[in-house]
């Protein structure tokens, strides 16, 4: 390595180097979060001034008693599970499309949700939670329990497509997501025949996906294990980097790929799993997060992707969350109903610019 | 005397099959690249190039014998230690989601970088140097979606540079460019192992590049067998006609070149010197005639070539003409011989 053929002065390191991501989009985006934040506070049937929400979230009083409790115990808990929510399933989906090199990946797609939920209805036929209850009044241990079947749930699945990934291409493997998704569903239903009528009607309302009926304590264990997440999700930025070559590319790099796929997916089951066993099925939020994040930070990087991906994944759930709740005269407006119509049109986009046909390995 | 850059020992390429079975490419082979040679792996499609090149990098594991690096066994080195000594550059496509060049060049700094991947001072340097010395600097902001297939190629290149190994190796590289960017790519690594002392390693299927760039060639042939030695060397022993025989390809030591049409129509004879007599043995061969200096007795026509004028004289068949270019030539004496043929049928 003595002579090369000519050194570059020092300088050019920076001067080629591409410009970096700016704070500006940054600023942007945590700005929009903010704005639909207190929307989500201020709106609803009831509207309520700025100036009154501020005072609240502060720890003073409104102007009018019977805020307190519309704010504070109704729609806080309902906008923090779904900023939690949207950034967990927004970063679950981020991880998936890096390690299955598959942008239509996504954990409702990929059958992740319905198998945490298959993970959750056999805990409540198992332990017999529930009960007449509703979700928001079970206690701490059900709750670590709900979370952990639906995160075993959806880790079986991701280990079925983690099989199947070297073997099919792109769009065989989403759709054998989406068909064992269906199968999942099926043996829900299958499940759900065991249990108590009052169980069933529990279930039921929580099949649909929703931030509604989140309490502060479920929220409070949602939140951390999300966070858990995302901790071990940045520890994963670089092997995730690495990835982005394909698996060949990536052992000649020096890197560990099988350990690290597996370790990437278990993640991404946590994340789906915990937000589904606490809101229920939420779709599209796993590929719409991180494509818009791409297409926002032009930037592939996962050191500025999987923040970026976090916010937006929130800022969507809670805007989503927020149309849902405005008062309607007629309340026919479903979350997922709301994601589908900007979720679906971008799916047939991706597909359309050919994302669907490249091979997954 | 150092240890060669690469070392093959006793190895044999192949796959495991289920049961205990294998399926064997290649064994007992004894091979070794010194160090700064730029060695070229030849062999027709589907002979195992790739096999080879995927066992030496450690892609895939042998099924007897060692690989050594600088005489430390392949085996026996952590996977970030193999990928500070070798670089690879392989056959398949890179989905860059958006990556710029530099970015993906920057992914080369892995082996090198803390747990976050956070490029330092040094390592920021490497990239711009392997961008230098691929020629690539010039469009480092860009996207590596947007870029030809030979930019791409070098950028790869590039970022196998930016690992800094003393080891490189390419598999099919040249595969799928146009001939400038063959000739391009090919003189870019030639220059890389002979400039800074690096070993390269390349697997290509285009034997004439390959005759004239490699310092080293390793030849293998469908059955597994494989010759080593300087291009010349392994033409004059007759390894690289016998290689492509099994391919069912003539090659000429004389010319350099493949017989493609083996001639078998009339003779003719040709007269003339110089670069223009020259193309009509190589027009009247290409057409399937066989070539005479000088109108034997058996010779059906003859051609008087006119270098300096750029023109043609046909005698056949007692007949006289001349053409001002081959392909008005070769057309009149094509004509002629099949006139000659329906009279003689007639008759």
């Amino acid at each position: 390595m003595t002579e090369r053929a000519s050194s570059p002065p020092a300088l050019s390191a920076d001067r080629l180097r591409p410009q970096g991501v700016g704070a500006l989009p940054w600023l942007v985006l945590l700005a929009a979060v903010a704005a639909i934040f207190l929307l989500e506070l201020a709106l609803g049937v009831v509207w309520i001034p700025l100036r009154d929400v501020f005072s609240l979230l502060l720890g003073f009083d409104a102007s009018v008693d019977r805020w307190h409790r519309i704010v504070l115990d109704f729609r806080l808990p309902r906008t923090l599970t779904a900023l939690t929510a949207g950034a967990a399933l927004g970063v679950c989906g981020l991880l998936l499309q890096t390690t299955f090199r598959n942008p239509l990946a996504d954990p409702w797609f990929f059958g992740l949700v319905h198998s945490a939920r298959l993970g959750v209805a056999l805990f409540v036929v198992i332990s017999g939670s529930f009960g007449s209850t509703v979700l928001a009044s079970l206690g701490l241990l059900s709750n670590l329990g709900l979370a952990l079947s639906a995160g075993l749930g959806a880790l079986a699945m991701t280990s079925v497509l983690l099989a199947l990934a070297p073997r099919v291409g792109a769009v065989t493997l989403l759709l054998s997501g989406l068909m064992l998704g269906q199968a999942a569903s099926g043996l829900v239903s299958v499940v759900l025949h065991f249990t108590t009528s009052a169980q069933s009607r529990a279930f039921a309302q929580w099949n649909d996906g929703t931030f509604v009926h989140v309490g502060f304590s479920q929220w409070s264990l949602l939140v951390s294990i999300v966070a858990l997440g995302f901790a071990c999700s940045v520890v994963l930025a670089k092997p995730l980097n690495v990835l982005l070559l394909g698996e060949n590319y990536a052992h000649t790099l020096g890197l560990a790929v099988e350990r690290s796929r597996r370790a990437t997916v278990a993640v991404a089951a946590v994340l789906a799993g915990a937000v589904t066993a606490f809101c229920g099925p939420v779709a599209f939020l796993g590929i719409l997060a991180p494509h818009l994040a791409r297409v926002f930070f032009r930037s592939a990087d996962h050191r500025v992707l999987l923040p970026a991906t976090a916010l937006v994944g929130a800022g969507l759930a809670a805007l989503a969350d927020l149309i849902v709740h405005l008062p309607w005269s007629r309340h026919f407006l479903h979350l997922n109903a709301m994601l589908g119509l900007v979720g679906g049109p971008t799916v047939v986009l991706l597909l359309l610019r050919g994302y669907g046909t490249r091979e997954s390995s | 005397m150092s240890a060669p850059a690469i070392a093959l020992e006793g190895l044999a390429i192949g796959y495991r099959l289920p049961r205990r079975q294998e399926k064997r490419i290649a064994s007992d082979l004894n091979l070794c690249v010194r160090e700064g040679q730029f060695t070229v792996l030849l062999g027709p499609n589907g002979a195992g190039k790739s096999t080879l090149l995927r066992t030496v990098c450690g892609l895939q594991e042998p099924l007897e014998g060692h690989v050594l690096l600088g005489g430390r066994d392949l085996a026996t080195l952590s996977a970030r230690e193999r990928a500070r000594a070798l670089g690879v550059v392989l056959t398949e496509r890179v989905d860059t989601w958006g990556l710029t060049v530099w970015d993906l060049v920057a992914l080369g700094r892995a082996p090198h970088t803390r747990w976050s991947g956070q490029l330092m001072e040094d390592d920021r340097a490497a990239v711009a140097r392997a961008l230098h010395e691929t020629d690539t600097d010039g469009f480092a902001a860009r996207r590596v979606a947007e870029l030809s297939d030979g930019e791409k190629q070098r950028v790869l290149v590039a970022r196998a540079l930016a690992q800094q190994p003393d080891v490189l190796v390419l598999d099919e590289v040249t595969a799928f460019l146009d001939l400038a960017r063959r000739v391009e790519i090919m003189q870019l690594l030639r220059r890389l192992a002979h400039t800074s002392g690096r070993t390269l390693l390349l697997s290509t299927h285009d034997l004439d590049l390959a005759l004239r760039t490699a310092d080293h060639l390793w030849m293998i042939d469908r059955q597994g067998q494989v010759y080593d030695g300087c291009p010349e060397d392994l033409v004059l022993a007759g390894s690289v006609a016998e290689v492509f025989r099994h391919e069912g390809l003539e090659y000429d030591p004389a010319s350099g070149r493949f017989e493609l049409n083996q001639p078998s129509g009339e003779r003719v004879g040709v007269s003339g010197s110089g670069v223009s007599t020259q193309w009509t043995r190589h027009a009247l061969e290409r057409l399937g005639f066989r070539v005479d200096h000088e109108a034997g007795e058996e010779a059906v026509a003859l051609v008087e070539v006119d270098g300096d004028e750029l023109h043609w004289r046909l005698r056949c068949g007692g007949r006289e003409s001349s053409h001002a270019t081959l392909e008005d030539l070769t057309r009149a004496l094509e004509l002629q011989l099949e006139t000659a043929v329906a009279k003689g049928g007639s008759e």
